[in-house]
């Protein structure tokens, strides 16, 4: 599963995630995107489970990029223990989404079978999403 | 090349007053140019479409409500980043002898051999900027890659067109025939899967990372080593 390789810090706090993706919100490198609807956390497991889904549909066929990374750690503390004491240990590592940020790309194949694709990965996925284009893929 | 005309009007709806414009279907834009002035305009939403989905540079007439008529091009389209929708647009305006700087698109034709043989066709670079005069912009580069092999490439320094000078890395691949790495990952990707089960290796690594960066912090985190008490209930 995804996650960094070195961190300065171990553990982070929450934030917020307000306003829009800014960047990494077209389609860069292949030809279709997989593009979130919503803000959220997406864990290493989801992105691996959807990266799974993608590369079964699609067999041998086309590429698949994955265009988000979890770099942010997640504590939590154990059960049934009182609070204070601290911050919990870290647990998992997600991605922080914005509305607009492309989440996968796939290269190499049709429309049909990367709506098919996208469509299995995005129910692997906590946020709402929407299946777009490279700008000027209608006219190839 | 190709020309497209198009009527737009000269907006009056300056700054921030232009998301107005957006409300009413009608996209805000500028038009710009080496020595001309800076009109700003609006078009159509659905005006506008034909320009940045063709998948062929063209020069556009474009002739304004207040009767004058100017030679551009299509420079950029900025979208909202949620519904796709475009939000502004920027119109160069051409002059007849100066050389102007534009992104042409590359178009692949034909199979290629290595994608019959099983591999995987990638199409790297969709657009390379080019420099050339207004009356030599190609419409589009053409690539032909029946020939392509697998593990074979065609790079920048691979082209050649008259009268146009490409401003990319020479060394940029455009489109190249990789072997089907991925029947390999679909194999492994059912062994991957038990490994899922055991999340516990992340702290493992950030704790090896630790060890090794902060050997300091470990002195310095007495703090540290104290959430254990934790456990205590």
């Amino acid at each position: 599963m995804l996650m960094p390789k070195r961190v300065k810090y171990r553990k982070a706090q929450r934030g917020r995630m307000r306003g829009k993706a800014t960047r990494g919100n077209s389609v860069a490198f292949g030809d279709f995107g997989l593009k979130a609807l919503e803000p959220g956390w997406i864990t290493q497991r989801q992105i691996e489970a959807s990266r799974v889904a993608l590369t079964r549909m699609m067999k041998r066929e086309g590429k698949v990029w994955i265009r988000i990374f979890p770099d942010k750690p997640v504590t939590k503390k154990p059960a049934e223990t009182r609070m204070g004491s601290g911050k919990g240990i870290p647990e998992f590592w997600v991605a922080v989404v914005k509305p607009g940020r492309i989440l996968f790309e796939l290269g190499g194949v049709t429309r049909g079978l990367a709506d098919e694709a996208f469509h299995l990965a995005a129910h692997k996925l906590p946020v709402k999403t929407k299946v777009v284009a490279r700008v000027d893929y209608e006219s190839h | 090349m190709s020309e497209i005309t198009i009527t737009a009007e000269v907006r009056k709806e300056l700054g921030k007053n232009a998301k107005k414009l957006l409300r009413a279907g009608k996209v805000p834009g500028i038009f710009y140019g080496h020595g001309q002035p800076n009109i700003p305009i609006a078009l159509g939403e659905l005006a506008l479409r034909p320009l940045y989905k063709a998948s062929a540079a063209r020069i556009i007439d474009l002739n304004l409500d207040d009767g004058s008529r100017h030679m551009c091009i299509l420079r950029d389209v900025q979208f909202d980043p949620v519904t796709d929708r475009p939000i502004h647009f920027d119109l160069f305006g051409l002059s007849e002898n100066e050389e102007l700087t534009i992104e042409v698109p590359v178009t692949v034709a034909g199979t290629a051999k290595g994608v019959k043989d099983g591999g995987i066709l990638q199409h790297i670079m969709h657009r390379l900027r080019v420099s050339c005069l207004p009356k030599n912009i190609p419409d589009r580069i053409e690539l032909n890659v029946e020939s392509l092999e697998i593990n074979r490439s065609i790079h920048v320094r691979d082209l050649s067109i008259p009268n146009v000078k490409i401003l990319d890395n020479e060394n940029s691949t455009v489109v190249a025939v990789v072997p089907p790495t991925i029947l390999k990952e679909a194999e492994a990707a059912p062994e991957a899967v038990p490994t899922e089960a055991a999340p516990a290796e992340p702290e493992v690594i950030t704790k090896g990372k630790k060890v090794e960066e902060g050997v300091e912090e470990t002195g310095k985190e007495g703090a540290g080593t104290k959430p254990a008490p934790a456990e205590k209930k």
